[in-house]
C-alpha cells in the first residue's frame, strides 16, 4: 500500500509538471518553446570536443528542435537537460548520426569512436547469450560459434571488473537486471576506447544503489574520454556535470553548473520557476 | 561427378538406390546452410521474411516461362530482389516490417498468379516449387547445395558476431547497414534453394523449427548454433530414413519438417520437466 502511494505520488508530481508546463506554453502564443530569452546564456569552452552551429531537426513540418548552438567540451562531463519533449534525446542522436539534420555538428577528430547506451535497454530477453559471449561480439574476428581468444576473456573480465560486474560473465545477458545491464553495456562501450561516450537517461529504469554505482564509475573515467549524458535528475547533474546544456527545443543555456543552476535559467528552460517545483512538490 | 563420389560411398551405407544416396547429401548440405541462418531469423525476428521470399518465386517462375529464360537463375535473382526489396522499404519508410513483409509478400504472390492466369504454360512447374521435391535432384543441383554450404560457412564465420550483435545493441544499428543487406541477400538464397527441397509451404519451418529448439535448449549463443545444427541435420537425414520405409510412405520434406517441429516441442516439454523438478527439489530441500 505504502509503495502504491508512492507511486501514484510521483506520477501525480510528475503529471502536475507537465500540465503547468502545457498550461505555460499555452499562454504564450508560441507552442512548447520559450521565445523571448533576454538573459539567454551560453558559454564555450577552448577546448570542444563537438561543435553544434544552428542545428534543426524536424518530424515533416514539426521543428522538434531549431537553432541549436552549443559547445561540448572536450574529456569533460556535459549534461543535458530540460522538460519533456525538449528534444535531449533527439539531440544526442544527431551528433551520434542517427536523425538527419540541418546546420553542422563538427568533431574535434575525424571520425571520433563514439559509445552510445540508449535509454531503454529493450531487446530480445530470452535470447540465449551470456554476458561474456555480448562482450566479444564485434571485438574479435573469430565468430561466437567457434571459439572466443583466451586474450578477449581476459580482457573482458577487465573491463567487466572496471563496471564491478565481474560475477556476471557467465550470467544469460537476458537475466540482468536494469542496471546490470547497463553497467554491461557500458563495459562493452568503454571496450571500444570511445572518444565520446553517450548516455541517455542513465538513471531512468535503476534504483538508487545502481544510479550511484553508475554516477562513480562514471566519475573516474571523466577525464579520459568526453561524456553526454542526457538527465531529468537536475541534482545529480550538478552534482556530477561540469558543463550543463539547458534544452527546449533549442539551447535555453548552457554554461558551467553554478552559472546555470539559478532560478532564472531553470524558468526559462522549464517553464516554470524552482519555487513553484518545491510548492507542489510540498502540495503533493 | 568424381568429387561427389566418397560421399556417396557414406550415403551408400545408408541407402542402395541413388537417388536416395543424392537425397540424404542433399538435406545434409541443405542443414548446413538452413541452421545458421536459422538462429539468426529467429534471433533477428525475420520469420516471415523467408515465407515473403518462398511465396514470390511464383512471380519469378512465371516470367522465367513466359520469356523463355532459364528458370532456376530467374527465380533465384527474383527472390534475392525481394529480399533486398524488403530490407530496403523497411529501412527507409515509417512501416512496421511485418506490414512491409505482408505487402511485398502478397503483391509477388498476385504478380505471380496474375502471369499464370494469363499463360498457362506456366502452370507446369509451379507444383514442384509449392510441394517441393528432394528425391529427383541431379548432381547439378547437389553441387549448387554445395556452393550454398560453403557460402553460408563463410557468412557465419565473417559476418555472424555482427548480426548477432546488433540484434541485442540497437547502438550498433547504424554501422549494419551493409551486413543487413547481405543477410537479407543471403536468406533468400537460402530460401529459393530450400523451396526446391520443401516447397514454399514449409520453407519457413525448415529454417526456424531447428532454431527455435536450439533457442529453448541452449543455454549460451554457442551452444544455440551447434544444437540447432545438430537438430537440423538429424531432423533431416532421420525424416529422409522414415519417409522411405514402405510403412511410413510419406512426402520427405514434409516428414522432415515434420520431425524437427516435433523435436521443437520436445525440447520445449523437456525443459518444462526438468523445471518444474528443480522448483520441487528447491523447495523440498528448504
Amino acid at each position: 500500500m505504502g509503495s502504491l502511494i508512492k507511486v501514484v505520488l510521483i506520477y501525480g508530481l510528475e503529471l502536475s509538471e507537465y500540465f503547468s508546463f502545457r498550461l505555460k506554453c499555452q499562454r504564450n502564443d508560441e507552442p512548447m518553446l520559450n521565445k523571448n530569452t533576454p538573459e539567454i546564456y551560453v558559454d564555450s569552452y577552448e577546448d570542444n570536443a563537438v561543435v553544434i552551429k544552428d542545428m534543426g531537426v524536424s518530424y515533416g513540418s514539426f521543428d522538434i528542435l531549431r537553432d541549436v548552438t552549443a559547445t561540448i567540451p572536450e574529456k569533460k562531463q556535459t549534461v543535458i537537460i530540460g522538460p519533456n519533449g525538449a528534444g535531449k534525446s533527439t539531440l544526442v542522436l544527431a551528433i551520434l548520426g542517427a536523425v538527419p539534420h540541418t546546420g553542422s555538428i563538427e568533431f574535434f577528430k575525424t571520425s571520433p569512436v563514439l559509445g552510445y547506451i540508449p535509454q531503454r535497454l529493450d531487446f530480445d530477453r530470452h535470447l540465449p547469450l551470456t554476458v561474456a559471449e555480448f562482450m566479444s561480439l564485434g571485438r574479435t574476428r573469430w565468430p561466437v560459434w567457434l571459439r572466443c581468444p583466451k586474450k578477449l576473456v581476459q580482457k573482458n573480465m577487465e573491463y567487466l571488473e572496471l563496471v564491478k560486474a565481474q560475477n556476471l560473465a557467465k550470467r544469460p545477458l537476458g537475466s540482468l537486471s536494469g542496471g546490470e545491464t547497463q553497467r554491461v553495456f557500458l563495459a562493452r562501450a568503454l571496450m571500444d576506447d570511445p572518444d565520446l561516450l553517450v548516455l541517455d537517461e542513465p538513471a531512468a529504469g535503476v534504483d538508487v544503489y545502481g544510479e550511484q554505482l553508475l554516477s562513480e564509475i562514471l566519475d573516474t573515467f571523466k577525464r579520459e574520454f568526453t561524456i553526454v549524458m542526457v538527465s531529468h535528475d537536475l541534482k545529480s547533474a550538478k552534482n556530477h556535470g561540469d558543463w550543463i546544456i539547458c534544452l527546449n527545443r533549442t539551447v535555453v543555456s548552457a554554461g558551467p553548473p553554478e552559472k546555470i543552476f539559478r532560478t532564472e535559467v531553470i524558468t526559462k528552460a522549464f517553464g516554470l520557476d524552482l519555487d513553484s517545483l518545491e510548492a507542489d512538490a510540498g502540495y503533493a | 561427378m568424381e568429387f561427389l563420389e566418397p560421399f556417396y560411398n557414406i550415403t551408400g551405407l545408408l541407402y542402395e538406390e541413388s537417388f536416395m544416396q543424392r537425397a540424404s547429401l542433399a538435406l545434409l548440405l541443405l542443414s548446413i546452410a538452413a541452421s545458421g541462418t536459422g538462429v539468426l531469423v529467429v534471433s533477428r525476428r525475420m520469420a516471415f521474411f523467408p515465407d515473403a521470399v518462398g511465396h514470390t518465386i511464383f512471380g519469378g517462375l512465371a516470367l522465367a516461362l513466359i520469356f523463355g529464360l532459364q528458370v532456376d537463375l530467374v527465380v533465384l535473382f527474383f527472390g534475392v530482389f525481394i529480399g533486398l526489396l524488403i530490407i530496403y522499404v523497411v529501412r527507409h519508410s515509417n512501416l512496421a516490417s511485418d506490414t512491409v513483409i505482408g505487402l511485398i509478400f502478397s503483391g509477388g504472390v498476385a504478380f505471380g498468379l496474375a502471369l499464370v492466369s494469363r499463360y498457362p504454360q506456366a502452370q507446369g512447374r509451379i507444383n514442384r516449387y509449392f510441394l517441393g521435391d528432394i528425391l529427383t535432384v541431379n548432381d547439378n543441383e547437389i553441387i549448387l547445395l554445395f556452393v550454398l554450404a560453403i557460402v553460408s560457412i563463410i557468412f557465419f564465420v565473417l559476418l555472424y558476431n555482427r548480426l548477432m550483435l546488433s540484434c541485442v545493441s540497437p547502438a550498433n544499428y547504424l554501422k549494419t547497414v551493409l551486413p543487413e543487406y547481405l543477410f537479407g541477400g543471403f536468406l533468400a538464397f537460402v530460401v529459393v534453394i530450400a523451396v526446391q527441397v520443401v516447397g514454399v509451404l514449409l520453407v519457413t519451418a525448415l529454417l526456424i523449427a531447428p532454431a527455435a529448439a536450439g533457442r529453448v535448449l541452449a543455454p549460451t549463443g554457442r551452444w544455440m548454433f551447434w544444437i540447432t545444427l545438430l537438430v537440423s541435420v538429424f531432423s533431416g537425414q532421420l525424416g529422409l530414413l522414415a519417409a522411405c520405409q514402405p510403412e511410413v510412405n510419406t512426402t520427405p520434406g514434409a516428414t522432415v519438417v515434420f520431425i524437427a517441429i516435433v523435436i521443437f516441442g520436445l525440447s520445449v516439454l523437456g525443459k518444462r520437466i526438468v523445471a518444474s523438478l528443480s522448483k520441487k527439489e528447491l523447495i523440498h530441500n528448504q
